[in-house]
């Protein structure tokens, strides 16, 4: 992300709806898109034009090629073109991947293991204390404890207690549960500020978390993948597991909203 | 020293950007899928063969050393997928898989939009295998005698260790006093060695908790903690 957007209210709906329409991109409608691409210069031309440079003092280090997005889906398809015709992977292999982050991992997860914390109280106790085995207790798809799953911890929020995960040094992330890292995640800029000055950060994302409330913040630097238990809302007294569970937003799990 | 190291507290980088989804290009997801592939065939792995000539190791250490080894201005200049797609086309041409010259003529087809047909035909087992790699995923717990030197609620001075090309310490708490809150049960492997910076082999590792007010004293907020998990051997009993 090159430039600054301005923070927009936090959306709450079912976990993964925003997402999963970004995984239908397989391999049929990507070559359809680069067919119709515009023609585009050939590869390495970056320098901009004369007169550009006249009045865009901008060293070529910070200038992008014209056509960047298009040189960029290029480059991705001919890899995989190519990693495909040597039978390193298979036709399927990518959008199988795909699949899986759609079906078996994501967000949906998540809501489920932060519903049962809100309806059962000893669950919950357990998720904090032991959240590998608290998960592995619900009935949810294989792969709870598998690919950035092996090591989940579950930070619990509470009246008077804010978590907050970041990964200061790349972007690891409770796949199982929460599935794929959105872009605000993986941010150097969130990634650098939330470190220092967590409070400001968050009221970026609307988030008002008044300095009577502690705040943790989880660094998440070696095996451990942290998530966010949300406090239960209020108004929310009889609702069913499955309604509590719509109410939860990947944000929530992470810290950066309330629910 | 890298920047890629040293990010947590950096000031003056203006606001955040609330950007919600994963991938914002199509082509993103491919070089995503692509990653998962490679680290589910990854040869350190104790996985079935398959047909594939994939045989050397790809793991998060590699495609996170990619991107730490950009200059740091290339580092915030290009987007998240972007650093991904040099970082891995960058090594599959290294280990020989495709040529520069390949990728090149491959690339240009696309950008004519006549690129060649797809084909099928490679082993199904690579889809298996990618498959049982993200059900069971790849612990770095072994089960080697374990003996930490810390307990909960020891001081510890986090040494600055030091570091060439990669590391798991976080640069912001180099030099500085924090309090073990949870030694974790057992030793933990890292994906590779990193050298002089003492990561690797099977260790203990802990979450200690920092005050930020020892981090940016007078330049932080009131009443917070953060927490870090740190190997040992980033690790040393204060004086």
């Amino acid at each position: 992300m090159t430039t600054p957007s301005p923070a927009f209210p936090i959306e709450t709906g079912a976990p993964g709806s925003e997402n999963s329409g970004n995984m239908r991109f397989s391999r049929r409608n990507l070559l359809i898109a680069s067919a119709t691409a515009a023609a585009a210069p050939a590869i390495g031309t970056a320098a901009l034009q004369p007169a550009q440079a006249q009045t865009m003092a901008i060293p070529q280090r910070f200038a992008f090629p014209p056509n960047r997005e298009t040189l960029n889906a290029a480059r991705a398809m001919a890899l995989e073109s190519l990693l495909i015709e040597k039978g390193i992977i298979t036709d399927k292999s990518v959008d199988g991947v795909l699949a899986f982050f759609e079906t078996q991992m994501g967000p949906f997860n998540g809501a489920k293991v932060v519903a049962r914390a809100w309806v059962d109280p000893a669950f919950k106790q357990r998720l904090g204390d032991d959240t590998p085995a608290a998960i592995a207790s619900l009935n949810l798809p294989k792969g709870m404890a598998g690919a950035e799953g092996e090591h989940m911890r579950a930070a619990v929020n509470s009246p008077t207690l804010h978590n907050l995960v970041i990964c200061t040094l790349c972007s690891c992330y409770p796949w199982p549960v929460l599935g794929l890292p959105p872009y605000w995640y993986k941010d150097p800029t969130f990634r650098a500020r939330a470190a220092r000055e967590p409070r400001a950060v968050l009221k970026e994302f609307g988030l008002d978390i008044p300095e009577s409330v502690e705040i943790k913040t989880w660094d998440s630097s070696a095996q451990i993948r942290w998530f966010v238990v949300p406090d239960r809302p209020a108004g929310t007294q009889g609702m069913s597991e499955a309604d509590l569970a719509k109410l939860v937003t990947a944000e929530g799990m992470m810290g950066v909203a309330k629910v | 020293m890298k920047l890629q190291h040293y990010l947590g507290g950096l000031e003056g980088l203006g606001p955040v950007t609330y950007e919600k989804r994963v991938f914002v290009e199509p082509w993103e997801t491919r070089i995503f899928g692509i990653h998962v592939a490679m680290m589910a065939l990854s040869s350190q792995l104790p996985l079935p063969a398959t047909g594939s000539p994939f045989k050397t190791i790809w793991t998060w250490a590699d495609l996170r050393k990619g991107a730490e080894s950009l200059n740091p201005f290339d580092y915030f200049k290009f987007r998240y997928y972007e650093k991904w797609l040099g970082g891995i086309s960058g090594y599959i041409v290294e280990k020989g898989y495709v040529t520069q010259a390949e990728l090149d003529a491959r690339t240009q087809q696309f950008l004519n939009a006549s690129p060649p047909s797809p084909k099928a035909g490679a082993d199904p087992a690579i889809d298996r295998r990618i498959n049982t790699y993200l059900v069971e995923g790849d612990s770095p717990k072994r089960d080697s005698a374990f003996s930490p030197k810390f307990a909960k609620g020891d001081k510890v001075f986090v040494k600055d260790v030091p570091t060439i090309e990669h590391t798991r310490l976080p640069g912001y708490l180099r030099d500085r006093i924090g309090v073990v809150d949870t030694v974790y049960s057992g030793n933990y492997t890292y994906l590779t060695s990193t050298g002089p910076d003492g990561i690797g082999e099977a260790m203990p590792v802990y979450c200690v908790r920092f005050d930020p007010d020892d981090l940016w004293k007078g330049n932080t907020e009131k009443n917070f903690a953060i927490y870090a998990d740190l190997y040992e051997s980033y690790l040393a009993k204060p004086n």
